[in-house]
């Protein structure tokens, strides 16, 4: 998307005052009672493991930690998860080191 | 392990398998990424367990294989397992379907026929003519006839029923009756005279009781007496009876149009079949479409019902006749021929007692406005005699008490 499009959309999505996933590309996370996490407009899911859960998302990579992860839905835009959540971190997407 | 199907996996099936192998994480990854949903999905290091839908089958085994990862399955739930499974218990299919057929059967068929609203007696006539027209315990609802036609069936096959009303409630046929209470029958034991209802000349007599007073040949007018009720000059009254035949002119107005303007057909047809869906008219079949500059048209509509509810969809085959238009013109003496004949189904149309028909005469005829005018007598046979009470002696003859 080139940068008059974004601001554009950034000043239209103020204007109205829309939450901004819903012009925007943006990832929207629920966290539950920290049992159950929601990610909309996840890109891609990149590491399931029992105590943590890699989430790629548009600009940044989450990462769940935690206890006995169950990934109960993996959809093309939006990933379910379930477990005992103890930390949700956000990582730029540039510094990773995988 | 909790499984918790999700409404299309019940249709479309649902499966629950184990991968077993080092590059688990990338078959997750590609999966997920080439946009195959998964369910329950739970990783302990090399080993992963995830529920997909049957649909995705292929794409998951593509991508294992791809990986070198084994696939184990765990559990197979939804409505195509099931019917797999049955092929194994055929006596089950058998009877789920019949269970179904059994239903449908029992639910076409009249159970009960109740009529209501009169005793027993005429319960049982009813009943008894409703099964006449099909209509009792047994037989199918599909063959009922239309509730309406029930209706009028049976008051004419039951003439002494005021109203009938006929209720098809699920599998219950219910008959409403009322019989008619008849009116007080007018006593023909009552002394009385046989006088003339309207003019005519007297032709026969045939007298059962009582003195006849008029002889063939006699003009009588409406109100003279025919046949006396006082039997020896009043001293016994008795009831009358007996018929008079007596000659009755009747005229007859006719117009008959020389020029008509009449449709004939050619014998050349075309047939094509419509659907009409609601105001939608859709020619299905037959696509010849001849230019007929006259044409009429027989309709034949096919309907169908399903359970009681008519589709809004009719089959019509249209089959159309090419006509020409004709002017036919009528001589005169075929016109006055045509005449006599309705002046004949006018005079035998009116109320009235059985009529025999003596003669016609053509009275005047008359051409105008491309029409013939005739007028026509009718001379008939009929029964002229109508009961009417005997007079008081001294009003009739009040010189004959006096002496």
């Amino acid at each position: 998307m080139s940068s008059w499009k974004q601001r554009l959309s950034q000043a239209t999505t103020d204007w109205l005052g829309l939450p901004p996933d819903a012009l925007l590309n943006v990832a929207r996370v629920t966290c539950l009672d920290g049992r159950k996490v929601i990610v909309e407009n996840a890109t891609e899911l990149v590491r399931v493991a029992e105590n943590l859960i890699e989430i790629e998302l548009p600009s940044q990579r989450l990462m769940i930690e935690g206890r006995d992860f169950v990934v109960t839905m993996v959809m093309r835009r939006e990933i379910h998860v379930e477990g005992e959540v103890h930390k949700l971190t956000y990582q730029p997407v540039g510094g990773q080191a995988k | 392990m909790k499984f918790v199907p999700r409404v299309e996996h019940v249709f479309l099936g649902y499966l629950y398998t184990e991968f077993r192998g080092v590059r688990v994480s990338d078959v997750v990854r590609t999966l997920t990424q080439s946009g195959v949903p998964l369910y329950e999905l739970r990783v302990h290091g090399d080993v992963c367990r995830a529920g997909f839908s049957r649909s995705d089958w292929d794409a998951v085994r593509r991508v294992c294989d791809e990986y070198g990862v084994e696939i184990e399955y765990i559990r197979k739930a939804g409505l195509p397992f099931f019917l797999w499974s049955l092929r194994h218990r055929k006596s089950m299919a058998v009877g789920v379907a019949l269970f179904f057929v059994i239903l449908f059967a029992c639910q076409s068929v009249v159970w009960r026929v109740q009529v209501t609203g009169v005793d027993p007696e005429d319960a049982a006539a009813i009943a008894h003519a409703a099964r006449q027209i099909g209509v009792y315990q047994g037989a199918l609802k599909q063959t009922l006839p239309d509730v309406n036609q029930m209706q009028a069936i049976l008051l004419d096959h039951l003439p002494n029923m005021m109203w009938i009303g006929v209720n098809v409630v699920g599998t219950e046929v219910r008959i409403q009756a009322l019989k008619k209470i008849s009116g007080v029958a007018a006593s023909q034991d009552n002394p009385h005279n046989i006088v003339a209802a309207r003019p005519a000349v007297i032709r026969r007599v045939l007298a059962t009781r009582g003195v006849v007073k008029v002889v063939p040949g006699q003009t009588v007018q409406p109100g003279t007496l025919l046949i006396s009720g006082a039997l020896g000059e009043g001293s016994k009254e008795v009831p009358a009876s007996g018929v008079v035949l007596a000659e009755v002119w009747y005229r007859s107005e006719v117009e008959v149009p020389l020029h008509v303007n009449q449709n004939e057909l050619t014998g050349q047809a075309v047939k094509f079949d419509t659907l009409q869906i609601g105001s939608w008219n859709l020619r299905v079949w037959g696509w010849r479409n001849p230019n007929y500059p006259a044409y009429y048209d027989e309709e034949v509509d096919t309907r169908w019902k399903l359970w009681n509810h008519e589709l809004p969809v009719v089959w019509r085959q249209v089959t159309r006749y090419e006509s020409t238009r004709a002017d036919v013109t009528k001589s005169t003496d075929a016109a006055t021929a045509t005449a006599l004949a309705l002046a004949r189904q006018d005079v035998l149309t009116k109320p009235g007692q059985d009529r025999t028909i003596l003669g016609q005469t053509v009275l005047h005829t008359e051409v105008a406005h491309g029409k013939l005018y005739a007028t026509i007598l009718t001379r008939t046979e009929e029964d002229i005699g109508t009961a009417a009470p005997i007079p008081a002696p001294q009003t009739t003859e009040p010189g004959k008490t006096q002496s």
